[in-house]
């Protein structure tokens, strides 16, 4: 947008032999680029200004935002420091907006100001030099002026509700998600008759202990199933209660076979005799069979107990 | 250490508010998400009558709107009257959107302005009352520039405001500009009004 135009004003301000270096202001100009600009456009002007020691701009000097000639305002000047510079240097930027309309290309000419800057031995005036852009037609020349001419109004500028009916809905859900938690947890309706499934706890517990690689791994699933079928009788379930159970709870009595040898395998691993213990045990324990029917036991009493079967 | 200390008593804290954790939690996310839809929900009715208001004046309805009512309708409502040659009642609502503060749509409200004033002229000079009609193209020329002032990359108040150039040039005022700055120009004192005062003896 902009080039630096390289334009090195070293205006020597103050004549003084002793501090011959420091008695000069450097100003360094950048120009905005010089073709190229329509009706309307903002350019923007740089003048950046080294102060010599002691020196400080009269910022009352400065030009106001006004309207600068009849085709040219200025929009608004800002002063400010120059970073990383070793002296004290600032940078005054002023934007311009053109209002020429010109019927061919046309160089204008924005004018010079002066600004003041007050040192120890007085003030020094230093002008800001005038420069000069060249703004360009937008219609043809021969172009009429007339009602169809007119670009069309403004279009109407929608009021956009979206995002507060998603933020609308995304709070309701976050809300209801509560509402329902708040509920389960404090046992309220619609979860006050939830019950708990205590053959399908068994049947996770099975199913870990049969997948892992412990010793007594049969006793281990054997004593989760019981724990389970005890959890679903509401007291010990022991081999000869198994007609009252399912008596209570008829819809295990499909399984009832498989109980009953569950039942049987059981009584075999834990109350046979003692000599007999041993025996039977290790018949059981070295046969993977029994361990394959518990766990597709405790898998179908844990669909029934679920509803799923 | 204080460190070490102040977790430890963070974790006995937990570990103490752990029954009642979900409580806290459950009830959090129930407040949270009750004010959240309540307050939402206020804004989204609003903004759906606003959105139903605005579509009725972009369709041709006229209605009312307050003047303390929300930038998109103030605009809504301005651009209606000025498609309709209302231009007195449309500046009302002008001063308004000056006030809200929004650059694109007080440059468009400023752009529309000037187009109203322009059809205006084109009138006055289709049956030839030019005296009528120059005042006119000033007063759109004027509103352009306040929307190209707002947003200078506004093409279309570029062509229209050169529509408006090539209507009545801006000419410089032979007996001010030359001067030099504006500011060091002498003041008039007396007004360019002809005649003598009426009245007195």
């Amino acid at each position: 947008m902009r080039q630096l135009a390289g334009l090195f004003i070293a205006t020597t301000l103050l004549a003084a032999p002793l501090r011959p270096a420091a008695a000069e202001t450097m100003l360094s100009l950048s120009v905005p680029r010089e073709h190229a600009y329509w009706i309307g456009d903002v350019l923007t002007h740089r003048a950046i200004l080294a102060l010599p020691e002691g020196y400080q701009l009269d910022r009352s000097t400065l030009p106001r935002s006004r309207s600068v000639t009849y085709w040219l305002d200025l929009k608004d000047v800002a002063v400010s420091p120059v970073k990383g510079s070793d002296e004290q240097a600032l940078e005054i930027t002023t934007r311009y907006q053109t209002f020429y309309a010109p019927l061919e290309p046309k160089r204008r000419e924005v004018p010079a100001y002066l600004i003041r800057l007050n040192g120890p031995d007085g003030f020094r005036d230093l002008e800001i030099p005038a420069w000069s852009f060249v703004t360009s037609p937008i219609r043809p020349i021969l172009a009429t002026a007339s009602p169809e001419e007119l670009r069309p109004d403004d279009r109407y500028a929608p009021i956009d509700a979206r995002r507060a009916q998603i933020a609308t809905v995304v709070s309701a859900l976050l809300g209801l998600v509560g509402l329902l938690g708040l509920a389960w947890h404090q046992a309220w309706p619609p979860f006050h008759h939830r019950a708990a499934r205590p053959l399908t706890a068994a049947y996770r517990q099975v199913s870990r202990v049969a997948r892992s690689g412990q010793e007594d791994r049969l006793r281990l699933v054997c004593l989760a199933l019981h724990r389970g079928l005890d959890g679903a009788f509401k007291r010990p379930l022991l081999g000869a209660d198994l007609d009252s159970f399912l008596a209570a709870r008829s819809e295990f009595v499909p399984l009832q076979a498989p109980l009953q040898r569950f039942f049987a395998i059981s009584g075999a691993l834990f109350f046979a005799a003692p000599n007999a213990q041993d025996q039977a045990a290790s018949d059981i324990a070295l046969s993977e069979a029994p361990m394959l029917e518990i766990v597709d036991l405790a898998k179908r009493l844990a669909a029934v107990e679920r509803g799923r079967l | 250490m204080a460190g070490v200390g102040l977790a430890a008593s963070l974790w006995s804290w937990l570990r103490d508010c752990r029954r009642s954790l979900g409580l806290h939690v459950w009830i959090g996310l129930l407040a949270i998400g009750g004010i959240g839809a309540a307050v939402n929900g206020t804004t989204a009715v609003t903004l759906w009558l606003q959105a139903a208001d605005l579509r009725a004046l972009a369709a041709g309805r006229d209605v009312a709107v307050e003047p303390d009512a929300a930038p998109p309708l103030l605009h809504a409502r301005a651009l209606h009257l000025l498609a309709r040659d209302r231009i007195a009642e449309a500046e009302v609502f002008g001063v308004q959107l000056v006030r809200a503060g929004d650059p694109d749509l007080l440059a468009g409200y400023r752009f529309t302005l000037g187009n109203a004033r322009l059809r205006r002229a084109f009138s006055f000079i289709e049956v030839a009352r030019l005296n009528d009609a120059i005042p006119e193209v000033a007063l759109a020329k004027t509103a352009y520039r306040a929307a190209l002032a707002a947003d200078p990359e506004h093409y279309d108040a570029k062509v229209n405001l050169d529509i408006a150039m090539r209507l009545v040039r801006d000419l410089p005022r032979e007996s001010l500009e030359g001067v030099g700055d504006p500011d060091a120009r002498p003041k008039k004192v007396w007004t360019d009004l002809p005649g003598l005062p009426r009245g007195g003896p």
